[in-house]
């Protein structure tokens, strides 16, 4: 069903070089890979092996050193941070391994941040939705210190939804939480990944979790490896 | 669902502006203290610059309504002698309506407790004040003095001193009198003039019947006119020039009056503002700082909202409200303090104003106060929010990464421009640029030196605190060297306040040790005189019998100088650039044989004796004088005393130490020549005691009640109660830069709460017990204090030796106990400050803090 779905991401190539003093360490190599509408792509890879490094880089919060990246039919490379950031707002979501919730909003202000910042009148309400559909209608109005580690990060999925992304950016979103919560908050993103149409681009040290999306690349020492 | 890029957005800028106030209100909301404290540390510095331009305002506005009043004439022409007839034809001539007044020393006694003091008896004949009025109680007290011959009018202070009341009796000199009221206030006279001698009214007639007034008893005269309309008194004054000159007469007019007066207030308000805008800058500091921190707390914040899309200007926003919003707080409500301070100047330095200040709202000096220093601490508080645009939204996928780091000044470049303020500031408060640029360089010069010797401080520190010391020692020294710390920050803040406060008690100090040393050990400190010949034996017998010796005695010849140096006075007076009082005034010489073991010749040779028919005599002048003259040995003068001419030679010059309390005269003339010349003495004694000198005092104005006391003690008294009034407005200024260092570290810690509660609770779980948190705590609080409290009063010190030293030219007398005080003080209320804020950390359950990744 997605083989014939647009390409929303794609990656032709891309080299991030980082300079340690004198000598410049190449972090990614060449790394390419696309993402249609609706896909789910798992990275896997030793610590260190730049997985991080290649999602920052598809999300446009940093540039290639070599390469094209082009995120729902624009380029990013050669655009500046505030374009990017336009990107973003419009096309992308997050889901971190540390939450990352602002820690004075409450869960509903949280989770509809995204959809105020493209000015939509109904960001309320569809943060709502989310949150109830991710099992928090009851906690709506709890800052994220109230919440247990598994609740914000089911926040945090509302909040990656709420601005109808057309790729969902997850830093192994599950690595903080012990494997029930994490197992969970995986049903979720699939699913709502899966109702919304939406692309998923997912970091993962679980092997079960890379199993269950769609594909699942390889990267050692900044490669990709078949 | 999923639109293309540039579609999906919907915002206005009216949204946007919104959702970053909404943004800004909800992170208030969580911790409303946070960005409104930061405006706090400004409120005592904004407060002190409202009132202190408030208070200008006002005395400008009371020199305008008073304009007039100040000399209550249009015109006063005084001269130190007895007018002759050539002075009385120039009076005559002057236009308008005119008055005369008299003023001398006399004493003032109660016969029934025999209490005494010196007062200065003044009498007015003719219609002064010819603008505004004699302040009395009762109201018509002054107006029917002269159908009253016998009633006078006191100073409140000499009522209250003495426990007088009208239609009590009383004596001045040798005059039964009856107290007529109380005066209050005299046009364009501070309060504070009656300290020494208090002003008492007498009527004319009877200061003229009564021979209060003997030859040689210095007296002023003072004649006030009022012009007629179509007469500019100073273009009037312009054209007599030279006829006033040469009568030796003073002349001052209103306009002199009040710009010479306008002049002084200039300075005091200068110097007040200094001290003003010192808290302010210290505030303003202290904003930037609890900014930085708070700013520093929302890089998390400010990198997912980046990494979110958020714009920045946007996200930047948000912030800028609270920071707006805080400074604004902190503004307004310096504002209202410095209101109320307003009102507490005039009450502590009223008795020195000659003018009656209105308190009354300045709306531009509010204004003025308020804004600048919103300004200021606003230039203050943006550099730690530009820094954030080198947040990068790859911090949330990465903690701790950062950016490569802009230039400093990148994001700096409002401190240089709040310099410019400052400078502007200044420029429009003096009106000139060199002024401006001297206050601007010094107190940057200043904040410098604090913040290098403080930095020096903490280097010596880390090299000091050997590998070895004890574990909580070592954590304590690094954690003044955690990174973004506020260390070299509070200690220029707190050292600054310290700085300024040890300064002024130290001065004080030596000021007030100057004088007790002079008035301590063998001195004489009562002072008698107005001694007639005759009188003088008596005085000595009495003053024998009462136990006390009188130490030196010497004759006073009152002469008048008619040329120097061969040339006429007149032609001396035509120089611009020459003390013209010094020689109109009227010289009270000495004649003696032997000069005192104190008068020290420093050139020429002391000539004792001479034959009363010697045609040159030779005198003794003191160095001071001949300086300012610029004459030497062997240069000629010709005195008139009392009308016979004397030609005199300077054949030697002495050093007079002027501070000491004993006979010093500018001329000393041999015996030999001036024994038949009309004189009287002046002799001084030493009382141990206040009782001793009373009893003396007691007894010579019974027996002698025209003979004059200057009791030493009292003055004394009077100069430490000026002084004390004078450094309570200084101290009070100084005062607000301390505790606005206090606010500061408070905030500080504060709003590092943060970071020091994740340290705690890291420490916690790594082990360490309660006991060496505590010690760490301690450990750095007392490291902090100590340091600041060290800079700042090392800084006072020298600071201080400088200012008495070259500028007071005060002798270093200062005992160890205030900068000891102060460097303790200092090191208690940082411990407080600290620890209060720091152990409230440590109490807290850990849980939330571990749940929300400690932040
Ligand atoms: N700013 C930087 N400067 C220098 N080296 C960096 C920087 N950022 C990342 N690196 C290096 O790049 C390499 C890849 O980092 P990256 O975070 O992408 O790894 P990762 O695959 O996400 O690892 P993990 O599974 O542990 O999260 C690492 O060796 C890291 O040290
Ligand atoms: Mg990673």
């Amino acid at each position: 069903m997605t083989t014939d779905s647009p390409i929303i991401l794609e990656a032709r190539e891309v080299s991030r070089r980082y300079q340690q003093g004198r000598r410049s360490l190449t972090v990614l190599n060449k790394v390419s890979l696309s993402l249609r509408r609706g896909e789910s792509l798992a990275i896997v890879g030793p610590s260190g092996s730049g997985k991080t490094t290649l999602l920052g880089l598809c999300a446009g919060l940093d540039l290639p050193d070599e390469g094209e990246i082009s995120f729902a039919g624009q380029a990013l490379t050669g655009r500046s941070e505030e374009e990017r950031a336009t990107i973003r707002r419009e096309q992308a979501g997050f889901i971190f391994q540390s939450f990352h919730l602002l820690p004075t909003l409450t869960a509903l202000e949280n989770a509809a941040v995204p959809a105020e910042l493209l000015g939509w009148s109904d960001a309320r309400e569809r943060a709502k939705n989310l949150l109830r559909q991710v099992g928090l209608e009851e906690r709506l109005q709890h800052y994220p210190s109230q919440l247990s580690g598994g609740e914000q990060q089911r926040v945090a999925v509302a909040r990656a939804l709420v601005n109808s992304p057309s790729v969902l950016f997850a830093d192994e979103p599950t690595g903080n939480l012990d494997t029930q919560t994490g197992e969970t908050i995986a049903d979720l993103l699939f699913s709502l990944n899966e109702s919304a149409g939406t692309a998923l681009i997912l970091i993962t040290h679980d092997e079960r979790l890379a199993g269950r999306a769609d594909r699942v690349l390889y990267l050692r020492n900044g490669e990709v490896q078949e | 669902m999923s639109l293309p890029a540039g579609q999906k957005d919907r915002t206005t800028f009216r949204q946007r502006l919104f959702w970053s106030l909404l943004m800004a209100f909800r992170d208030t909301r969580a911790h409303p203290w946070g960005f409104l404290l930061a405006g706090l540390p400004v409120v005592l510095g904004i407060a002190a610059l409202v009132a202190v331009e408030s208070f200008r305002d006002n005395m400008e506005e009371a020199i305008e309504r008073e304009s007039r009043q100040l000399l209550g004439a249009d015109l006063v022409l005084s001269a130190r002698r007895t007018p002759d007839a050539e002075v009385a034809a120039f009076l005559e001539k002057v236009p308008g309506e005119g008055a005369r007044e008299v003023q001398f020393s006399s004493m003032l006694n109660i016969p029934e407790s025999g209490e005494s003091r010196l007062v200065q008896v003044r009498a007015i004949e003719g219609g002064f004040p010819f603008y505004g009025q004699m302040e009395t109680v009762p109201a018509e007290a002054f107006a029917e003095l002269p159908d009253n011959p016998e009633g006078v009018l006191l100073e409140e202070s000499l009522l209250v001193q003495f426990a007088l009341k009208t239609g009590d009796s009383l004596r001045i000199g040798d005059q039964e009198l009856v107290v007529a009221g109380n005066l209050r206030r005299t046009p364009g006279e501070a309060g504070a003039l009656g300290m020494i001698a208090p002003r008492v009214y007498l009527s004319m007639e009877k200061v003229e019947a009564s021979g209060l007034l003997t030859t040689g008893s210095v007296a002023r005269h003072r004649w006030t006119f009022r012009f007629p309309a179509d007469v500019d008194p100073d273009a009037w004054v312009d054209a007599h020039r030279e006829q006033i000159d040469r009568l030796q007469l003073r002349s001052e007019t209103v306009a002199e009056r009040r710009e010479a007066l306008e002049e002084t207030f200039q300075l005091l308000g200068n110097f007040l503002h200094l001290v003003g805008f010192a808290a302010l800058l210290l505030g303003a500091v202290g904003v930037g700082s609890a900014v930085r921190v708070q700013t520093e707390a929302k890089r998390d914040q400010m990198a997912l909202l980046r990494c979110l899309g958020t714009r920045y200007t946007d996200a930047r926003r948000t912030i800028l409200w609270q920071i707006l919003v805080s400074g604004a707080g902190g503004a307004l409500l310096g504002g209202g303090t410095g209101v109320a301070l307003q009102y507490l100047l005039p009450l502590v330095l009223g008795d020195f104003l000659p003018v009656a200040i209105e308190v009354s709202l300045a709306p531009w000096a509010i204004l003025g106060g308020v804004s600048f220093g919103f300004l200021f601490t606003l230039l203050f508080a943006l550099p730690p929010l530009l820094g954030l645009r080198e947040v990068s939204p790859l911090e949330t996928l990465r903690s701790g990464f950062s950016a490569d780091q802009q230039s400093r000044w990148a994001h700096r470049w409002p401190l240089g421009l709040a310099v410019l303020l400052v400078f502007f500031f200044a420029w429009w408060q003096t009106g000139e640029i060199l002024p401006a640029l001297a206050y601007t360089g010094g107190l940057l010069l200043a904040v410098t030196i604090l913040a290098l010797v403080g930095k020096l401080f903490l280097l010596t520190l880390r090299k000091a605190v050997p590998y070895g010391a004890p574990w909580a020692w070592r954590q304590a020294t690094a954690n003044l060297f955690r990174p973004r710390n506020q260390t070299t920050l509070v200690l220029t803040a707190i050292g600054l306040g310290t700085a300024l406060l040890v300064l002024l008690f130290l001065v004080r100090e030596n000021a007030l040790g100057q004088i007790q040393e002079e008035t301590g050990g063998e001195q004489a400190n009562i002072a008698f005189f107005d001694i007639q010949p005759n009188q003088l034996e008596r005085l000595r017998e009495l003053a024998e019998r009462e136990g006390f010796e009188l130490m030196e005695t010497a004759p006073i010849v009152t002469m008048r100088i008619r040329s120097l140096a061969g040339r006429p006075v007149e032609e001396w007076l035509q120089r611009e650039d020459f003390p013209r009082w010094s020689l109109q005034r009227e010289f009270r010489s000495t004649f003696r044989a032997e000069l005192a073991d104190k008068d020290q010749v420093v050139a020429g040779e002391w000539i004792g004796e001479v034959s009363p028919d010697e045609e040159v005599i030779p005198v003794s002048l003191e160095k001071g004088l001949a300086d300012d003259w610029g004459v030497g040995l062997g240069d000629r003068a010709v005195f008139d005393v009392q009308g016979v001419p004397f030609e005199v030679e300077i054949t030697s010059l002495r050093e007079v130490d002027w501070r000491e309390m004993r006979p010093n005269f500018f001329f000393i003339f041999p015996s030999g020549v001036l024994e038949e010349a009309p004189r009287f003495y002046l002799t001084v004694t030493r009382a141990e005691t206040t009782e001793d000198s009373a009893r003396l005092q007691r007894a010579v104005t019974r027996e002698f009640p025209t003979i004059s006391i200057l009791d030493l003690s009292l003055v004394l008294d009077t100069i430490r109660e000026i002084l004390n009034r004078v450094t309570f407005v200084i101290q009070f200024m100084a005062f607000f830069t301390v505790a606005t260092g206090m606010v500061l570290l408070f905030s500080v810690i504060g709003t590092e709460r943060h970071q020091r509660m994740r340290e705690t609770h890291l420490l916690r779980v790594l082990g360490a017990s309660r006991t060496t948190i505590r010690k760490v705590l301690l450990g750095e609080y007392i490291l902090l204090g100590a340091l600041s409290g060290a800079t700042g009063v090392g800084i006072g010190i020298v600071a201080a030796y400088a200012v008495s030293r070259w500028v007071l030219d005060l002798p270093w007398t200062a005992s160890p106990i205030v900068p000891v005080s102060a460097f303790f003080l200092v090191l208690l209320l940082t411990l407080i400050a600290g620890v209060t804020t720091g152990t409230k950390n440590m109490n807290k359950p850990s849980l939330p803090i571990l749940r929300n990744d400690g932040k």
